[in-house]
């Protein structure tokens, strides 16, 4: 494939992320898919599942809550994707409450994608590139980085993307799980 | 042809630039180089080094002030991170567009990637700098007032026209590197005040690399990418005008508009310390006994701290300017430092400063009046702040800016600038 050839040689954990992901995308996991590709190899596979599944599970619960931006015209493989990306990368990292909720700080001003795109060949690059930025946040998070508080603080995504609060969509998760 | 097919065409023409265009854009590279220069070892540039060393890239361009080579994308990244870490760079006033650090760090990256000579840099950041700038001007102010970054947003556009123009990308390339790095577009300004505000730069001139670097293997991206229904423009403005982006493009150059940081703390003061500085010489700082400012009201708005405790609350205390306007003659970064914030003098002085506002004065312009124990007073008036289009800072000035920055390393610059075949 065209796209995989032009990232061939490349294989920090940036593109490890990316490369994985774009193989994947057909997958609505994809892009924590990437992150589970470029990160935590030394974990047990429970632990590496249980960071996967949650990262999914972030990520079409978001999904879910923004569809109406979805029918606005954003690819929410992309906007929700880093995130979803960015929880999976900071649990595989064994990232603390505290570094977890930076990382989905720092992701949520990383987020990409637009449905213009949709049909060309650059669309592909949507997943890879969500699930390569959740991990350069959640990596950056990890090492002191500092962001934005969450997607919902002022001037942060929910303000940009006008999406009102997330919590309702995140309520009763590990509860009830919806991705699978 | 769609608006990102014609500024492609724009991009790849072979053109001899206007002198005054070259000049800005070696004005750009020197600034951001300077800042690099003085910030290389910041946090976020530190943080992000580690990580970027950890990954063990190829060798292919240089991180500025360390003097090692990693891969282009992440070069670029980590020089951008350094330039804007002071927030002391340059500013496209009517977008909010910062280019410096975007711009700068992905021409040059890609400009030691490819072998490229220093004219295609020059030509690399006057493209792309002109194309972020009418980009933004499209969609702005709206674009930026719903929130959006836009130093990250048309940041990461204009570095990949930049990157492109530097490699030589033929026009249809280039077209698909600037929607590759449109459909890349976040970044929100929630980020002020955090590490990830000077991370964004860095960001958008690596996506704006990567771009190019697929753009140049024939991966093709939407060409109504900014215009189309579900494109960047309608989604991310409430207000689109497509004529401004192209309206005299060729003829009429947007990035002559750019405009130079003369002080490190927030623009609305800048008129502040202006007025200071020349207040300074006419009475003695120690003898004042109340500072009378009048401004339009967003200057405390934005800047509004009157006892800041640290360096970066001191660059939105429009009090402290005032203050090290008159006391030191400057408002370098060590003017904005932790250590001038809590100085005794300094602090005695931002208590004797009162703001009367009002809209009759403009945002950019100030009136001051110091009041000494003898009785005596002073007032100016600055009508234009230094560093504003109708006053912008000379080159002179600009070396007088790099030499504050540098101190005794200002060789440093000359030395990376003749490194790229560049004159300060």
């Amino acid at each position: 494939m065209e796209l995989a050839a032009s990232l061939a040689g490349k294989h920090d954990r940036y593109y490890a992320a990316l490369i994985g992901a774009v193989g994947a995308q057909r997958f609505p996991g994809a892009s924590p898919f990437g992150a589970l590709m470029a990160l935590g190899e030394t974990l047990s596979e429970y632990e590496r599942l249980a960071a996967f599944a949650i990262g999914c599970e972030v990520n079409v619960r978001l999904a879910a809550a923004l569809a109406p931006q979805g029918e606005l015209g954003w690819d929410l493989t992309g906007v929700a994707g880093v995130i979803g990306s960015g929880v999976t990368a900071a649990l595989l990292l064994g990232a603390t409450e505290e570094t977890l909720a930076r990382s989905i700080g720092i992701a949520s001003s990383m987020t990409l994608g637009q449905r213009i795109a949709t049909g060309t060949p650059s669309a592909r690059l949507i997943a890879g590139k969500a699930s390569s930025n959740g991990v350069l946040a959640a990596l950056l998070a990890q090492r002191g980085f500092t962001g934005p508080l969450s997607p919902e603080t002022p001037r942060g995504l929910c303000t940009v993307l006008g999406a009102g609060n997330l919590s309702e969509a995140l309520a009763d998760i590990g509860e009830r799980w919806t991705f699978a | 042809m769609s608006v990102a097919e014609r500024l492609a065409e724009f991009a790849a023409q072979p053109v001899r630039l206007r002198d005054d265009v070259t000049q800005m854009a070696k004005q750009i590279i020197s600034n951001a180089m300077a800042l690099a220069l003085a910030s290389w070892q910041s946090e976020p540039a530190a943080i992000a080094y580690e990580l970027v060393e950890s990954f063990r890239t190829p060798e292919q361009s240089t991180v500025w002030g360390r003097n090692v080579r990693v891969g282009v994308g992440w070069a670029a990244l980590l020089n951008g991170i350094a330039v804007h870490f002071e927030d002391y760079d340059d500013t496209h006033m009517r977008t909010l567009l910062h280019p410096g650090p975007v711009i700068v760090p992905a021409a040059i990256a890609m400009m030691e990637y490819c072998n490229a000579s220093s004219s295609a840099l020059l030509e690399g950041v006057a493209f792309g700098t002109e194309i972020a700038m009418r980009i933004g001007n499209g969609i702005s102010p709206a674009h930026y007032e719903r929130g959006w970054h836009v130093t990250s947003t048309m940041g990461r556009i204009g570095a990949s026209i930049a990157a492109a123009r530097v490699a030589g990308l033929p026009a249809e390339r280039i077209g698909n590197a600037l929607a590759i790095a449109a459909l890349e577009t976040g970044g929100v300004t929630a980020v002020l005040g955090t590490m990830t505000k000077p991370f964004h730069p860095g960001k958008a001139a690596f996506d704006g690399i990567e771009a190019v670097l697929l753009a140049q293997r024939g991966i093709a991206g939407a060409p109504r990418a900014i215009e189309g229904e579900f494109g960047l423009a309608a989604l991310t403005s409430d207000h689109v005008d497509v004529e401004t982006i192209l309206d005299g493009l060729g003829e009429r150059w947007e990035l002559l508009t750019n405009s130079f940081k003369p002080y490190a703390c927030g623009l609305v003061s800048h008129p502040i310390i202006d007025a200071a500085i020349e207040l300074r010489k006419r009475i003695v700082p120690e003898e004042i006994v109340r500072i009378d400012v009048t401004a339009h009201p967003l200057v405390l708005d934005l800047m509004g701290k009157t006892d800041p405790q640290t360096g970066l609350e001191s660059k939105f205390s429009a009090y402290h300017c005032a203050a090290i306007g008159l006391l030191y003659g400057a408002g370098g970064p060590q003017q904005f430092s932790d250590v001038c914030a809590r100085d005794a003098r300094v602090c005695e002085l931002r208590g004797k400063v009162a703001f009367e506002l009002t809209g009759d004065v403009a945002v950019g312009a100030a009136r001051m009046r110091v009041h000494d124990r003898n009785g005596r007073s002073e007032d100016v008036e600055i009508r234009h702040a230094t560093g504003s289009i109708e006053n912008p800072m000379s080159t002179t000035q600009l070396e007088a800016k790099a030499r504050g920055l540098l101190g005794d390393r200002f060789g440093d610059l000359q030395a990376l600038l003749a490194g790229y075949g560049l004159t300060s």
